[in-house]
């Protein structure tokens, strides 16, 4: 029922695309684009049907980087391709997307009760309806979920992984944007994608004195302005030493900053003081702190340079901060820093594990925290040899403070599952509403999003998972995703993931006879390709994506010369 | 009683008072300072007293001392003749018939017997780590002793009179241990020749070059080692597993007879062992191993845990624990304490010099601390320790026939506080702290 | 046989033939034996049957009577919780155990092998603010300065809290490629808080089997994972052992062709698969040559203990296990065992999926596991695991092998019963699942009469479960290793 004809025609329903072929697994969900009409915004420029795939596939090279994928001789066809495509999702972009209405599920809407069976209405992108007797506009497309359970879409509070290189060098680069660096191609979108995980708050990694701005991004879209919800966020600062820093070293770097900014803006105020003068051609009349002082007033939003605009803002309480602190004795300075500075009222302080001896401090500070990945504290008593585990959500959730969990890719399976990580709280104590709260509302509020994601409420944005069971019950799936209230993920066409469970060979079926030829060919040598189709150890849903594996495939890849070939009609 | 006694052997002013043989009691009035200059010179010169005093007889009396069991007993008199202990006249002095050359009178002080570190470095030239071979019974850490070396000076101050020296514990089998003093008393005649003529008669275990100053044993403990220690890189063996399994299967083939002569001879029952074991699956396996080939030794083990005790008397008949010091947690300070109430004979390990001079003093005193009791802590240092390295029949305790090898305290040995006023090997004088803090 | 359910009067049924058995049988235990009497919601028996609610009686270490409402005996402990689940102890048939506490202080403070040395993350990575080191004098530690003790700040105490990942040193002997002369016990810690981890987990017995170094491997140790230390030991000298594919070429150090290098054996083979296959043939036919008297010779000979193990295996009174990943290797495996008239058992198997038929017709039992996707810990390295597939568990359970499942170096919190959880994702029951990890890995190893199950007069290593096994929510609350508590988290 929930077909192709309703939903985009052949092409808009792009889940039904997978393939082992890695770009354009990539491409396609970011082809989502909310389109008023349901009209794909692509079918434009598709010539032919059996072509269309390679159609899509090059143009996935050419958006990824032409170094990796692309061949010279297809440049200009590539280029033209890129061009239309781009200009569709321009005009695409801000058009009001359809309606659905997911009907007959269990809707845990995280605030507010749940509802053993109801309706979630969404129109053109935000939820307008909750509940059991809501009426259907005729237009809007129906989706029974009876017996799956609705759920808002996950989010992410603190994950560098969608950048290619976590950190800058530098110590001090609030210069930097993180929008520079997101690589949309990143396996990691697609496995948060399949995750459930709808808003990701990329920013840099914690080996920083002071980092660089971030973005709240959803994991679907061509760019990085596609991807963008929201931003910029927040600005990245650690009180933890930076790799080669001590402490004092790190806290001195820290102060030394807002110094040189007080000392820069009174130069800056000083400078524009003169320069009105010169203007109006009158002579310096006043001692330099009045100058000063009158200077300030002058300065404009565009006079600051780089290098000081983004602490100005934070200074100014224009920007939030995420203030990253791997051991409880770095909260206190965290929290000094803050509030000499005047960012404390929008901080969120990011804890190591070990930080949960500090819960007094962080309850005192009232601000929220986002918790390290991984969720266990072990400690060995350094006079008694006892081995202790602490499980840290369990302490702040004790303490009433807000929490947000971060998913752990650097352990196995079940530990990049942020629901999952959220029912280890609730077999540790924490109690259901709080766990389910700190993967949803709670990263939202923290971001300044809630009013708009982390739960299912009239007026918020249609980021909504359709789930099999329960979303703390391991043994459940994600079962539909929908991003601005566009379907952007379904599991029965998740290709990749049905070869890992064995629902189907690791041949995928093709409709043209041409392209079919070429995957086989692909198969069949696996010496050449075996890296780039295998999904065993890069193209998993259970790859965290960093750099190694998500980089080496890519040198190995064939490159476009064969599926150029079918791009000509 | 006794006081009375000595009061007229010393004379009136001079507490630490000093005769030659041929003074007789009444020349009391013998000018001393002579003598004293002759001494300091003596020890300036870094011979010791032994050549110069070449005496028959010394008697040393003290108000206190360290009885084999660790118990400290009042009152003795102690007659040494010989470099060693002649006589013990702990109660009545009046059957005092040997005229004594020498009378060394503390008041108020503990005499002890000289200390000994049974896992020690002292003095080794160069590399003690033969690393060829893993197992390697054939080595002697006797060749290793460097007499020159300025260590041992070191340890006779802080009061160690002997040290069990070992090869180094990176291989299985190490080769034999020797107990060495840290000063030779080398009598020039006198009393080399009293030694090799001496009545001593059971020596069994102590085979040692017995006319050798300074050296106690020389052909043992055979050394064993368990653990990450005698693993390396690219030799036999590179793990735990297969270390075990060359020393079952060496130990088998010398029950066989096969292999040096010192493994068979360990394996027969004829040489003691020792095996050294930095953690506590080592002791595990040093447990199977040598339990389940019946064959009993002495476990060293540096990587103190009080839960590894239990069971341990059954293979091992000693076990040495240490060093400590106060930086370690109460585990692993409590661990001496464990093994004692688990019934195994306590030595202890200050790894001298390693650590500060007092370091075996140390050792003992937190083991006391942390719940050893204080005479198994004192016997730790001396007797029990030289029974875990089988010289009991020499040094260890204040006993008739033993080598006159003291400590003088000015008080308990396990109060840090306690100074070490004079210390004696082979009935010399080789240290006085009131002649050196004031040359 | 009745299927496990979670709800339903199904679950109400009854095993019957052991409770008749039961109550003939108890009369003759003395009156003053220890009883302990488990009451659950239900009673998970580990073959296939379920008593809900379900009472056991646990009698001098011994399963003595399960039934519905059996009657407590006078003196009895009682342990009743509200909601709870009764499994056997579950068996983990190739567990990798830590050799030594990660936590005290690092044993490779001096690195010995050049694979420690070489090892990324070993130098440097220690923070000022060690804590959590058992280093004697960890108060003492200051930033940029060594401490004699550890090491410190070359000791890697951030490593330190890297649970469930292996051991980066070797444990098996690398002087030569075959060792069944060796024992996997020597160089297993059974005071290790792995064990404890074990524990926690829900795992009572465990197979230790030999590190992937060498070609032919340790003989492994069959151990219980609770209990006082010098009790531990079931077996000391189980299967021996072997590897396939490029494990034995690079763990432990890593072989290479002698070029350029100094004299060391580990200018040895293997470098390449070819390389294994030549050593594991080589061996087993020194071994019959040895029956000859003939005595070994040639490259790399094999020692006379070495071969006196190996002439057991061919006598078939040692088992054989057998590591091999890829399906390219386990068809070598197949075909040199076939050689020599061996059978086996088959250790991860990662891309048994694809050779399923083969491994049906050789009735090789799988010890399959554990379930990842990408690797983690060593295996990361290993070019063996890219093929690994969520369903090869799932297609090997439905097959006609007998396949255990094992958690191997992986711990976490609950280890196995986690491995369960995602067997359960990716397609199984809890009932196809639950004698993957109790009653099919004892009859691998062997121990099937003792344990495995809850049947009357097994050894009654037991498991209560908060909730039903195997959920995200619940976890082991007591565990009892021969009757006796070893771990009891009713107190939270």
């Amino acid at each position: 029922m929930f077909g192709r004809t309703r939903f985009g025609g052949n092409g808009n329903d792009i889940s039904g695309l997978w393939s082992s072929e890695r770009s354009v697994e990539r491409l396609i969900p970011k082809r989502l684009i909310p389109t008023e009409n349901s009209v794909d915004c692509s079918t434009s420029i598709t010539p032919r049907r059996t072509g269309r795939r390679w159609l899509v596939r090059s143009t996935a090279a050419g958006a990824i980087g032409c170094h990796r994928y692309g061949v010279a001789k297809r440049r200009a066809v590539l280029a033209t391709v890129l061009l239309t495509c781009g200009v569709t999702v321009s005009s695409a972009v801000g058009a009001p997307p359809a309606k659905v209405a997911l009907t007959g599920g269990r809707i845990i809407p995280v605030v507010g009760d749940e509802i053993a069976t109801g309706t979630v209405l969404i129109e053109y992108g935000k939820i307008t309806a909750v509940g059991t007797n809501v009426e259907i506009p005729y237009d809007a497309m129906e989706v029974d979920v009876s017996g799956k359970v609705v759920f808002p879409g996950m989010i992410d509070p603190h994950s560098a992984r969608a950048l290619d290189v976590p950190n800058e060098n530098l110590p001090v680069t609030p210069f930097l944007d993180v929008y520079d660096a997101i690589d949309p191609s990143r396996l990691y979108l697609e496995d948060a994608l399949r995750d459930g995980i709808t808003a990701i708050h990329v920013i840099v990694a914690n080996n920083c004195v002071i980092g660089g701005l971030s973005r709240v991004v959803h994991p679907i879209g061509l760019t990085p302005d596609e991807m963008t919800i929201a931003a910029p966020t927040a600005l990245k600062i650690s009180v933890t030493p930076k790799r080669g820093f001590d402490r004092m070293t790190q806290i001195a770097k820290l102060r030394e900053t807002f110094l040189e900014l007080d000392d820069y803006l009174d130069k800056l105020a000083e400078e524009k003081y003169e320069e009105s003068l010169e203007e109006k051609d009158e002579k310096i009349d006043v001692g330099p702190e009045e100058a000063i002082k009158r200077g300030h007033e002058l300065i404009e939003p565009t006079d600051y340079d780089d290098q000081h605009r983004n602490l100005v803002k934070l200074t100014r309480g224009d920007m939030s901060s995420f203030i990253y602190c791997r051991s409880a004795g770095d909260v206190g300075h965290a929290v000094r820093i803050a509030k000499d500075n005047g960012f404390f009222d929008r901080s969120v302080f990011v804890l190591g594990h070990a930080s949960y001896k500090a819960v007094g401090e962080v309850k005192a500070s009232g601000r929220p925290v986002v918790l390290d990945a991984q969720l266990v504290h072990r400690e060995r008593d350094p006079l008694t040899g006892k081995l202790s585990e602490t499980f840290v959500p369990k302490v702040f959730a004790d303490a009433g403070v807000m929490f947000a969990l971060q998913p752990n890719p650097n352990a196995s399976l079940a530990e990049r599952y942020l629901n999952y990580q959220a029912s280890r709280c609730v077999r540790n104590g924490v109690s259901r509403q709080t766990a389910l709260e700190s993967i949803t509302i709670n990263p939202a509020k923290m971001l300044d999003l809630g009013d708009r994601l982390g739960s299912i409420e009239v007026g918020k944005v249609a980021n909504v998972l359709v789930l099999t069971g329960d979303p703390l019950d391991f043994n459940t799936w994600v079962d539909e995703v929908y991003i601005n209230g566009i379907r952007a993920y379904r599991r029965d066409d998740d290709v990749r993931l049905k070869q890992l469970l064995g629902d189907e060979p690791p041949e995928v079926a093709e409709e043209g006879d041409e392209a079919k030829g070429s995957e086989q060919e692909d198969v069949e040598r696996p010496g050449k390709n075996d890296k780039a189709e295998s999904p065993g150890k890069s193209h998993s849903p259970g790859d965290a994506a960093d750099d190694k594996s998500d980089e080496k495939p890519a040198e190995n890849a064939p490159g476009g010369d064969e599926e150029g070939g079918s791009v000509a009609p | 009683m006794m006081r009375g006694h000595i009061e007229k052997l010393k004379r009136p002013k001079i507490e630490t008072s000093t005769y030659r043989n041929d003074c007789a009691y009444g020349l009391r009035l013998f000018d001393f300072s002579i003598f004293r200059r002759l001494v300091v010179v003596a020890l300036l010169i870094g011979v010791g007293i032994g050549e110069v005093a070449a005496a028959d007889t010394t008697v040393l009396v003290a108000d206190r001392y360290v009885a084999p069991d660790g118990t400290i007993k009042s009152d003795i008199l102690i007659v040494v003749a010989n470099g060693r202990i002649s006589r013990i006249v702990p109660e009545e002095p009046e059957g005092v018939d040997a005229k004594p050359g020498v009378v060394d009178h503390y008041p108020g002080a503990v005499v002890c017997p000289g200390l000994i570190d049974v896992r020690s470095a002292v003095g080794a030239y160069g590399s003690n780590q033969e690393e060829a071979f893993a197992i390697d019974p054939g080595a002697s850490a006797i060749e290793l002793v460097d007499r020159n070396h300025p260590v041992f000076r070191a340890a006779a101050v802080a009061g160690i009179t002997s040290v069990l020296l070992m090869p180094g514990d990176g291989n299985l089998i190490s080769g034999a241990a020797a107990v060495v003093k840290t000063v030779v008393v080398d009598g020039k005649g006198a009393r080399r020749d009293s030694r090799t003529s001496s009545s001593r008669t059971s020596r069994s275990r102590s085979s040692g070059r017995r006319g050798v100053p300074g050296v106690v044993r020389d052909d043992g403990p055979l050394v064993f080692s368990l653990g990450q220690s005698p693993l390396r890189f690219d030799r036999a063996p590179t793990s735990r597993g297969g270390a075990v399994a060359m020393l079952r299967e060496s130990l088998r083939k010398a029950k066989d007879g096969v292999g040096h002569q010192r493994l068979v001879d360990f394996v027969g029952g004829r040489l003691d062992g020792l095996v050294v074991c930095d953690e506590a699956m080592d002791v595990d396996a040093a447990v199977n191993l040598f339990g389940g080939m019946n064959l009993s030794l002495t476990l060293v083990f540096t990587g103190a845990a009080s839960d590894v005790s239990a069971g341990l008397s059954d293979v091992f008949r000693a076990t040495a624990t240490g060093p400590y010091d106060y930086t370690m947690s109460p585990n692993a300070l409590s661990h001496a304490a464990a093994l004692a109430k688990s019934g195994n004979l306590v030595a202890l390990v200050a790894r001298a010099p390693g650590g500060a001079p007092d370091g075996l003093r140390v050792t003992a005193a937190l083991a006391a601390r942390y719940g050893l009791d204080a005479s198994l802590a004192r016997s730790a240092m001396t007797f029990s320790a030289a029974r875990a390295v089988g010289v009991a029949d020499r040094i260890g305790s204040i006993e008739q026939g033993k080598d006159a090898d003291f400590v003088i305290f000015s008080d308990d040995p396990l109060r840090l506080d306690a100074r070490v006023l004079a210390v004696y090997v082979d009935g010399v004088r080789v240290y006085s702290r009131e002649l050196e803090e004031t040359p | 046989m009745i299927a496990l359910r979670n709800g339903g009067s199904a679950r109400r049924s009854i095993c019957m033939a052991a409770i008749g058995l039961s109550i003939v049988s108890t009369a003759a235990w003395a009156e003053s034996s220890r009883v302990t009497v488990i009451r659950a919601d239900r009673l998970y028996l580990g073959n296939g049957k379920i008593v809900s609610p379900g009472v056991l009686v646990i009698r001098d270490g011994r399963i003595a009577e399960i039934g519905v409402d059996t009657k407590t005996p006078d003196g009895a402990t009682i342990i009743e919780i509200a909601d709870t689940t009764v499994t056997p102890g579950l068996i983990d048939a190739n567990a990798a155990v830590e050799a030594s506490d990660l936590l005290a202080p690092d044993r490779r403070m001096h690195p010995r092998t050049w694979h420690d040395f070489f090892t990324p993350g070993h130098h440097h990575t220690a923070t000022p603010d060690c804590c959590g080191s058992t280093c004697p004098r960890s108060m003492q530690h200051v930033s940029g300065t060594r401490c004699m003790a550890c090491g410190f700040p070359e000791a890697n105490t951030e490593n330190a809290f890297a649970v469930g990942t292996k051991p980066r040193v070797s444990l098996a002997e690398q002087s030569s490629e075959v060792i069944p002369d060796t024992l996997v016990l020597d160089t297993t810690n059974l005071r290790s808080p792995d064990f404890d981890r074990l524990l926690r987990g829900g795992v009572t017995t465990v197979f230790v089997s030999s590190d992937s170094a060498a070609v032919i491997g340790a003989r492994g140790a069959i151990v219980r994972t609770g209990g006082p230390v010098d009790r531990r030991v079931v077996r000391a000298a189980d299967a021996v052992k072997a590897t396939m594919g490029t494990d034995p070429s690079w763990r432990g150090g890593g072989n290479r062709p002698p070029v350029r290098r100094f004299v060391s054996f580990r200018n040895r083979r293997p470098t390449t698969r070819m390389g294994v296959t030549w050593v594991f043939r080589k061996a087993f036919h020194d071994t019959l040559r040895h029956r000859d008297g003939v005595e070994t010779y040639g490259a790399d000979p094999v020692s006379d203990s070495a071969i006196a193990v190996l002439d057991k295996l061919l006598r078939g009174r040692i088992p054989l296990r057998i590591q091999a990943r890829t399906q390219h290797d386990i068809t070598t495996a197949l075909r040199l065992t076939a050689e020599f008239g061996l059978s086996f058992t088959l250790e991860e198997a990662t891309e048994a999926y694809r050779c399923i038929d083969l491994l049906e017709a050789a009735e090789v039992p799988v010890v399959f596991g554990p379930i990842y996707v990408r690797a983690r810990g060593d295996r990361r390295f290993s070019s063996e695991v890219e093929q690994s597939r969520l369903h090869t568990f799932k297609t090997l359970l439905e097959s006609d092998l007998m396949t255990a499942l094992t958690a191997n170096e992986l711990r976490e919190e609950d280890g196995l019963a986690r491995q369960a959880m995602y067997a359960m994702r990716f397609g199984l029951t809890r009932a196809q699942v639950l004698p993957a990890v109790t009653s099919v890995p004892a009859k691998i190893i062997g121990v099937a009469d003792s344990i495995g199950t809850l049947e009357w007069g097994k050894r009654a290593d037991v498991v209560i479960w908060q909730g039903e096994p195997f959920d995200t929510t619940s976890r082991a609350l007591v565990v009892l290793i021969e009757g006796e508590i070893v771990l009891d988290r009713r107190a939270g």
